[in-house]
Parts: structure tokens; sequence; C-alpha cells
């Protein structure tokens, strides 16, 4: 059975952890280094940092808060048995378009690599996926309906299937981001079940 | 509850080849690539002008460009996809031709594009009543949702899955694929020793998945079996293989741990082969860190082109023909073997083992798949 180990959340200039609960302020996604560190969750500002979208500097934050969440350090261990799932409503829609739009505005002759490299679902993962060495499955998913419940359900696959020991799982929202560490449930281990998750997204997390 | 044996029972590609896999093995066979000159848009200021395109696909066409690649194949499987069905969609950008024409023509609705909006099409087109689900992983994507479906199948989840995977080549994936400088302005010719780059193609398939136990209630003919699958991440670049090909050795490890067979049981790799000097230096590595000795490498990507996300689907079709012939396909438009590579791949048709087919994709951000198959 699986259970959610760690849960870290990114909403309006206010991010935090669910397990042990933690809340700290943020600007666009971005928290103070120090504050975070203090508190130890490591939150490296990437050198190309500046070239990440919103979505992608979001995805950053709540991944670090939900590692931290679950126990799991960064940086010291390779983390080749943890993979990462994401789902998002609007896909990279917004991405496409801005690389499309950029590409007729030349008069349609070359194309930017730095933007179209952002024209995957995927993308935003495979940031955080670098900056985590989360080394196990990487993939986008999306589903019509109870999209959270079905996403995490989806990252709990990978764990039982043993592709992995832990999954990350990310749900782009235009009003959230969400992260959660996944693994199969351990006895003794702080961990909240699937319902619980659920229940602490619709009470704390508005209009996702 | 014992898990379930996952077997293929249907299946129908569109490449540029033309439709069935028939068409698209015979094509392979004869050394003939389906790279030809794009005249799909303007390829004057790019970095090639060649593609793999499905004849009679264009931009006005009625539908959007993968749309008109799959109404052909649902037309062939109508009445074998059955209706329990849960639908996977495997994609990257799929319907991206309508986006083009929206900012092209400044109608501002790119929304129409998006996946989850082709999702209700094919799900209503199959006519399945499940509720589906998109599944993308760059160019690995339909592997992914191939060893999805079968996880699902084997530990009882569903009875039945049908893998849709589609991308086409437009304007906006040639463009993109040009400013990476990713494109040969040859024929891509994988494992060879003067490599210089990939070929776009397009394509679709359908692919039919169930458990062995419903496939014999059903009476159905079985293709063949999903034994295994891995994924894993490089977790190195945006757009480049880690050098050592360890990340992409992973998912194949993974891929027999979970057929429980060994290395020595594989009687032939599909490799993912796009041409470009990396990627297929990094899958000879990853090969040699699994296999004791040469196995047949192929790569069906001089023939029929970079099919996006949907080379994972028309690969393991392709695989599953190779291991029923027992003989691997030429690399079409290999001529001189990279000595990285020599031994495994070859400018000819090759007997192979009577063993267990590989198929391996990998893709932008790192993704590696794995599938294991096996014919009966």
């Amino acid at each position: 059975m699986i259970a959610i180990s760690g849960i870290g959340w990114v909403q309006n200039e206010e991010c935090g952890c669910a397990l042990i609960p933690k809340v700290f302020s943020c600007v666009g996604g971005v928290a103070d280094s120090a504050v975070l560190t203090v508190n130890g969750i490591t939150w490296r500002n990437q050198k190309n940092a500046g070239r990440f979208n919103a979505a992608t500097r979001q995805a950053m934050l709540a991944t670090a808060l939900a590692l931290h969440d679950a126990g799991i350090a960064d940086d010291a261990q390779k983390k080749d048995a943890i993979g990462i799932l994401g789902a998002s409503p609007d896909g990279c829609i917004d991405d496409n378009a801005a690389y499309f739009t950029d590409y007729l505005a030349a008069g349609r002759v070359m194309g930017r690599g730095n933007l179209f490299i952002y024209t995957l679902p995927t993308s935003p993962l495979a940031e955080v996926a670098m900056h985590y060495a989360l080394q196990g499955p990487l993939a986008y998913v999306w589903h019509p309906h109870e999209r959270l419940r079905k996403l995490l359900e989806e990252a709990g696959s990978f764990v039982l299937d043993d592709q992995a020991e832990a999954m990350v799982a990310l749900f782009m929202h235009k009003n959230a981001t969400l992260g959660f560490v996944l693994k199969r449930r351990e006895l003794n281990a702080l961990q909240f079940s699937l319902e619980q998750t659920l229940t602490f997204v619709t009470q704390n997390i508005q209009n996702v | 509850m014992l898990p379930e044996t996952v077997v293929i029972t249907d299946c129908d590609i569109t490449t540029a080849y033309g439709r069935g896999i028939g068409r698209c093995w015979d094509g392979v066979m004869s050394g003939a690539t389906a790279i030809r000159p794009c005249g799909r848009f303007n390829t004057d200021r790019f970095q090639a002008r060649i593609a793999a395109t499905v004849d009679g696909i264009t931009y006005d066409g009625g539908d959007s460009l993968v749309m008109q690649m799959l109404e052909p194949l649902f037309v062939s499987l109508s009445g074998s996809i059955p209706s329990d069905a849960f639908v996977m969609l495997a994609t990257t950008i799929g319907e991206i031709d309508l986006l083009e024409r929206s900012l092209i023509q400044g109608s501002g609705n790119v929304a129409q594009s998006m996946p989850a909006i082709l999702l209700e099409k094919i799900i209503s087109r199959s006519a399945t009543f499940q509720s589906g689900m998109v599944i993308s992983a760059a160019c690995a994507s339909a592997s992914v949702a191939i060893g999805r479906a079968a996880s699902m199948i084997r530990n009882g989840e569903r009875e039945c899955v049908v893998v849709i995977a589609c991308d086409s080549v437009s304007e906006f994936a040639f463009s993109g694929f040009s400013s990476l400088m990713a494109l040969d302005a040859e024929p891509a010719r994988p494992f060879d020793a003067h490599r210089a780059g990939l070929s776009l193609g397009e394509a679709a398939g359908i692919m039919v998945l169930m458990s062995e136990r419903r496939a014999q209630q059903e009476h159905r003919t079985v293709l063949g079996r999903v034994c295994g699958w891995g994924y894993s991440c490089d977790a190195n670049h945006m757009t480049g293989p880690s050098r050592d090909g360890a990340g992409l050795a992973m998912a194949v490890t993974k891929a027999l741990a979970s057929a429980r067979i060994d290395a020595s049981d594989i009687g032939s790799i599909c490799a993912h082969g796009t041409g470009t000097p990396y990627n297929d230096a990094m899958e000879m590595m990853a090969f040699k860190k699994i296999f004791a000795s040469p196995v047949p490498v192929y790569s069906i990507k001089g023939a029929t082109g970079h099919t996006m996300a949907a080379a994972g689907l028309i690969e393991a079709a392709v695989g599953l023909a190779a291991a029923k012939q027992k003989c691997v396909p030429a690399t079409v438009g290999l001529r001189e073997v990279d000595a990285i590579a020599s031994d495994w791949a070859h400018a000819h048709p090759v007997p192979c083992e009577d063993g267990y087919a590989l198929s391996v994709n990998a893709g932008f951000g790192g993704v590696n798949a794995a599938l294991v198959m096996k014919v009966l």
C-alpha cells in the first residue's frame, strides 16, 4: 500500500510543508534561501534559474519542501531510486504559444532553442529531476477527472511496480503547486494516507 | 491474486511507408528510406529540408495532422477495440498544427491544441466509455504508455488498455529541432561513423493490450506478449543524454527484472538510434554495460524518421515482426558502422535468436524506457 511521506505546497505568497507543518513566505515561487536553510531545507538558486519559467520555479520549491517533509536529504546522496510524475491542467500550452509566437515574429526563419525545450509538458519535471538528481521514472500524466487523486495513484503505481522506491508527484495548478513524496507504507513512520492527503489539500489549499 | 499475462491482440500503424505493420516492415527490409524532401512548409532556412511524412496528410486535410493519420486506423480496428478498454494517449505535442493555425490566423484559440482535447476526441472515436489518460514522456512516450498499460493489466487494475500514440511533422516541431541543430541535412544514419543528426518523421499507432485470460475467452489472435518494462531518467541535461549510458542501462535492467529474464535471453534490440552522435554512442555504452556479447541491434529511424512520441509503439510493432521472422532488419541509412557499434549494428539484415525482443527509447529531459516482448 502506498502512503504520502512528504507534502510541499506553494500558493500565493506562502509556501510550506504539511506532515511537519511549516509555513514560509515566498514571492513568485522563490523563497528566501536563508530562511529555508535555517530550517534545514536546501533551496539553492540554480545558476540557470533565470531561464526557468514560473511553473518550473514553483515546481522546484514544492519539491524541495516535499523532500524535506519526507526527511530525504538534498544533495547528500544519489537519488536513483526516486522518480517524478507531474500533472497540470494546461500542460505546456503557454510555452507552446510563446515559442511559436516568437518564431512567427522572427519571420518564420528560426526558432529559439531555449524556448523550444520548454514545449514539452515534461520539461519542468526534467529541470526538477536534474536539480535533485531524481533518476527514477519521469512522465507527465493527465486524467480528465479526479486529477489529483489519479496523479497520486499513478505515482504510487510506479512504486508498487518496483520502478522506484519513492516517487515525487507534482500537481502544477494555476492557483498552487503541490509536491508529494510517495513511498510504500511503513510501520511507525509519519505518513498520510491518500485520503488524508486529499483532505489536507481540500482544507488548506484554495481553488485547486 | 496471480499476476496476469499481458498480450497484444490488435495493432495497426501509419508511417511514411503507408498504413499497416506489413508495409512498414517491407519498407524497412527493402533498405529504402521513407525520408524525402518535405513540401508541407517552407524549409529553406532550416538545417534540413527532408522528413518522413505520410502521403495525403496535409494542413488542409479537414482535420488535425494526427487525426488524419489516426482515422484510418480507427476504421481498420473498428470492432476490435473493446468498449471497456481504457484509452491511453501518448503524444508530445498532439494537435500542434491547430495552435500553429490559430497563431498564424490570429484567432487566439490555442487551447484547442491541448492533448486533453485530443484525448476526448480519441475516446469518442474509439467508442470506449472509460475516462482515459494522457501520458507524455518526450520521445519515450509510447514506450512508457505501453509499459504502464501492461502494468495495469498485470496487476489486475485493468483487463484491457488501448494505447494510441501519435505525433506529426509540423512547422513547430521542425523549426524547433532545427534550432537545436539536431537535424541531419541527409537522411539519418543511425550508428554510422559519419552520422550527423536525426530526421523527423510522423506516425500514428493503435495497440490493444489485454490479459491473456480475456484474449482466450474472446478467441482473439495474440500478436505477442509484453513481458517487462523499465524506466529511468538521466537527470543530466535537457536535451543531451548522459554520456555513460548509465540511465538507459538502468531502464533496461529494470525491464529485464520485470520480465524475470536474464540479459542472455534477449535475441534482438530495437534501439532508439536517432542518428545523433551523442544518442547512438550513449545507447551502445548502455548495451555494453548489460550484455556480455553482441546482440543484433537495429534502428528504424533512418527509415521512418524519428516519429517522436509514436516511436515506441511503431518500434514495438516492428520488434515483434523481427522476432517472428527471427531476423532483424538492416539499419537503414547505415553505411560504415561506427567502431562503438561494430558487431552490434549492421547495414544488412541479420538472423537473430529465438528469444525475447528488447525495444528502448529515450527523450528530452533524459527520459529512458525499455520494453521486453515475446512472440509466441
